[in-house]
């Protein structure tokens, strides 16, 4: 007995059976891993650009509610991948832009802050007013991210470092001093103080404001026991050019607490504090 | 007849070479490949005599102590050291423990596991001292804050030190007496630059002169003598060119006194006429004039060879060398460190702090675990055996290294080695980054010359200096964009990775340590650009 044939446009049962079994595979194979997304992540981290960037591509087309986090991971990748070219840039400047217009919230400040770092370190010449911007609105309508905290650092950085006249300086500083109290993380607190103390100390803005955002940002917790005692030292400085030898006294001892024998400012600072037992002995 | 007997005995040597090459292969991977072994391969460039011994005993004991372990050690040559390590790690073949040779950050994160985890867990092998329970990166005799150990560009630990390096003047003790008539070494300056004299006029007349310092031309790294001397006459220009008012940040993370010193030139704080500038000239020529002839176009071993025939009294060189040097040398040799001008010598002293201090250096002979290493539970044992404070008391017995391990006393042979820890921070040479460094060397037989040569150099250095200056910061802006995009993209890849509820890339600690890092980077890589900037405009 001959098989019916099939009737054309009506697969039968069996064929619709692999088909449908090949159509699960092939979707299967299509979508990362669940773990695909963490991989591509790590890669970026470990700088393996090239690599990442071939994962974020594919999760972007595999993974379309996940969409955004592989655009700001492709954008990121295509900044680091060497040799830098113009391409590259502008293929992470239009990633970035269409997540920071256009994406879903949790992925704008990442869009925003990619954008603002394009135009500050990858643009040639540099375009500070459009990394500035960036900072603001990150800072201004995000706020509460970590991002939205770090975009007030990166402001502070900017404007202390980019040169200007002595009165726009001025202007500059008190506007970021205004800041302040949105800043809510410690961390970027910090960093913001740090950024504030280095620009006055260079740009002649102050010692006593130097002193004062020196004493802020250690308060608020210096992690690199070298970044810590040099910022203390600071502070001590400060603290005896400024003629207070008490403060000076205090912070020199901390200093010499935390680094012991093993630094070479060591001997140094205890003449220092020699120097100023005799100044305060009447 | 006679052509064939000599055939048959070059086929039979042949032959035998070959059985015994076979043999010798066969061996080694039976040894690899005996049933449960485990085999742990580090590969080191430290072919210094005595070194390959300590670490070849530390391994016995290793192996002794854990049956069905083996550790092999693979010794490579320091010229080939940087080609090979690099087809090592791409071909997938590295050994499970590369020593971390130049600090270069670049192959780390690709080819490196990180110590972190290993390094916060306390080290069993000192059960029962006084380290007991201590976490293993606070049982070395200083906190390791940066690299080769701890790495605050990646925030994780990857080498584990073995040493630390410092310089010393190696002398001819025999020789010393013979010339002096005393075993007493120079305890200042003006003591040295007199026994110097002493060897000069003992030498005159002589068949076979002898010098007071074999020297090699001094580029890198056979310039550390010079820049002893440069950098002792700038010591008092350390607080004007430290913008940061830190007394020249202390290294590392603290800050980079020759970054300060090159910022500090473009603003004009310093140039190669100030005072201290041209009294650093002035004694490197000093001191140069004890040089053997013609030292400026002779290689390290070449100056080498000079001591070692007793042709010159002193030379130069680091506490890695000491065992090769003693066994190489047919006479007793010493150490002492290079005295430099203080405050009370009648020309220099203007200029001087004091003592250098060498609190500072960093520790070195470090390895890191690579990424292909089958047993990297074993390798990292085996570091923790070698930095346990029984074991590594043995090994710097052994190789004559200085001990970085807490509690363990340097050996009596090499305690002349040991850092001055008292002492001053040391001043810049104005070599501030690899341009400077190049017109340095092109123009110093100008400096040893005739005539008035510290004249002479300055006026050949002085029209090249700013473009040299600006072509060194320009090199840090370029290095500096990969470093701060690397930062953005670890800072991303940490807040995605939490997002979704997964581990991120670091703890809240590290975290902020990342930001703070990316804030002194970014700081000091917009003064780089202002710098540029401004030195560009009219």
């Amino acid at each position: 007995m001959k098989a019916p044939r099939p009737r054309p446009g009506r697969p039968r049962g069996g064929v619709r059976w692999i088909a449908a079994t090949l159509l699960a595979a092939a979707v299967a194979l299509a979508a990362p891993p669940a773990d695909e997304r963490a991989t591509a992540w790590h890669d970026l981290a470990a700088s393996q650009a090239a690599a990442a960037l071939v994962r974020f591509r594919t999760l972007e087309s595999a993974e379309p509610a996940r969409a955004d986090e592989a655009r700001i991971g492709q954008a990121t990748a295509l900044l680091l991948v060497q040799p830098r070219t113009a391409s590259n840039l502008n293929a992470a400047r239009a990633l970035a832009r269409r997540v920071a217009e256009e994406g879903e919230i949790a992925w704008i400040p990442a869009g925003r802050y990619l954008l603002a770092r394009i135009a500050e370190f990858h643009t040639s010449p540099a375009d500070y007013p459009e990394a500035r911007r960036q900072y603001r609105i990150l800072s201004d309508i995000h706020g509460a991210t970590e991002l939205g905290q770090i975009a007030l650092t990166k402001l502070a950085i900017l404007d202390m470092r980019e040169p200007a006249p002595a009165d726009e300086r001025e202007r500059r500083y008190t506007g970021l001093v205004a800041l302040e109290v949105r800043l809510t993380d410690p961390a970027a607190r910090r960093d913001f103080h740090l950024a504030l103390a280095d620009g006055c100390l260079r740009e002649g803005l102050g010692e006593e404001r130097a002193l004062r955002h020196s004493l802020l940002a250690e308060a608020a917790g210096i992690v690199h026991p070298g970044r810590r005692a040099s910022v203390i030292l600071r502070i001590a400085e400060l603290s005896r050019r400024l003629g207070r030898p008490e403060e000076a006294r205090r912070h020199y001892r901390r200093f010499l607490d935390l680094v012991g024998d093993r630094d070479n400012r060591a001997l140094l600072v205890r003449e220092r504090l020699n120097t100023l037992g005799v100044e305060a002995t009447p | 007849v006679k052509g064939r007997g000599l055939l048959l005995t070059a086929l039979v040597l042949v032959a035998g070479v070959f059985a015994v090459a076979a043999w010798r292969i066969a061996a080694r991977t039976r040894l690899e490949h005996a049933p449960g072994s485990r085999v742990v391969r580090f590969a080191h460039t430290q072919l210094e005599a005595g070194i390959r011994e300590a670490f070849a005993a530390a391994a016995r004991e290793y192996m002794a102590l854990h049956p069905g372990v083996v550790v092999e050690q693979i010794a490579i040559p320091r010229r080939v050291w940087d080609s090979w390590m690099r087809t090592q790690l791409i071909g997938g073949t590295a050994p499970d423990l590369l020593q971390l040779v130049n600090n270069d950050p670049n192959p780390l994160p690709r080819f490196f596991v990180p110590a972190d985890e290993w390094m916060e867990a306390p080290n069993p092998y000192n059960a029962g001292t006084p380290l007991e329970g201590i976490p293993w990166q606070n049982t070395f005799i200083a906190p390791l804050l940066e690299p080769p150990s701890y790495w605050p560009v990646y925030l994780h630990y990857y080498g584990v030190p073995t040493t630390l390096f410092t310089m010393r003047l190696y002398y001819n003790r025999a020789l010393l007496r013979e010339i002096t008539g005393s075993d007493e070494v120079p305890a200042t300056f003006e003591e040295f630059l007199a026994l110097c004299e002493r060897v000069r006029s003992w030498s005159a007349g002589r068949p076979r002169p002898v010098y007071a310092i074999a020297a090699a031309k001094p580029v890198p790294p056979n310039d550390v003598l010079i820049h002893r001397l440069l950098r002792s006459m700038t010591q008092t220009l350390v607080e004007p060119v430290d913008a940061t008012l830190s007394l020249s940040g202390g290294g590392g993370a603290g800050g980079d006194l020759r970054t300060f010193a090159r910022e500090a030139a473009f603003r004009g704080v310093w140039d190669l006429r100030t005072p201290q500038i041209q009294a650093g000239l002035r004694l490197v020529r000093e001191v140069g004039q004890h040089f053997q002839p013609a030292f400026l176009q002779a290689d390290r071993d070449q100056a080498l060879f000079y001591f070692l025939q007793g042709r010159a009294l002193m030379i130069m060189s680091g506490s890695w060398e000491f065992g090769s040097i003693v066994a190489q040398a047919p006479f007793p040799v010493d150490v002492f460190r290079l005295p430099e001008p203080d405050r009370r010598h009648p020309d220099y002293g203007r200029f001087s702090l004091g003592e250098t201090s060498e609190a500072n250096i960093g520790m070195r002979g470090a390895f890191a675990l690579t990424r292909t290493s089958r047993h990297p539970e074993v390798a990292m044992d085996f570091l923790r055996f070698l930095t346990s404070q029984a074991a590594h008391g043995r090994f710097a017995a052994r190789s004559g290294w200085l001990p970085v391990v807490r509690g363990v006393p340097p050996p009596e042979v090499v305690r002349g080695f040991a850092p001055v820890t008292g002492g001053y921070p040391e001043g810049f040479s104005w070599t501030v980054g690899v341009e400077t460094v190049r017109i340095n060397e092109n123009t110093l037989h100008l400096l040893f010359g005739s005539g008035d040569g510290v004249e002479r150099f300055t006026a050949e250095i002085e029209p090249q200096f700013r473009g040299a200056l600006v072509r060194d910061e320009l090199k840090e802006v370029r290095e500096s964009v990969n470093a701060l995009t690397a930062f953005d993209a670890r800072l991303l890849a940490d807040e995605a990775l939490r997002r979704t509820g997964g581990t991120g890339l670091f703890s809240e600690t590290r975290r902020s340590e990342l930001l703070e890092s990316q804030t002194s980077g970014e700081l000091g890589f917009l003064l780089s650009r202002t710098l540029l900037r401004q030195e560009s405009s009219p």
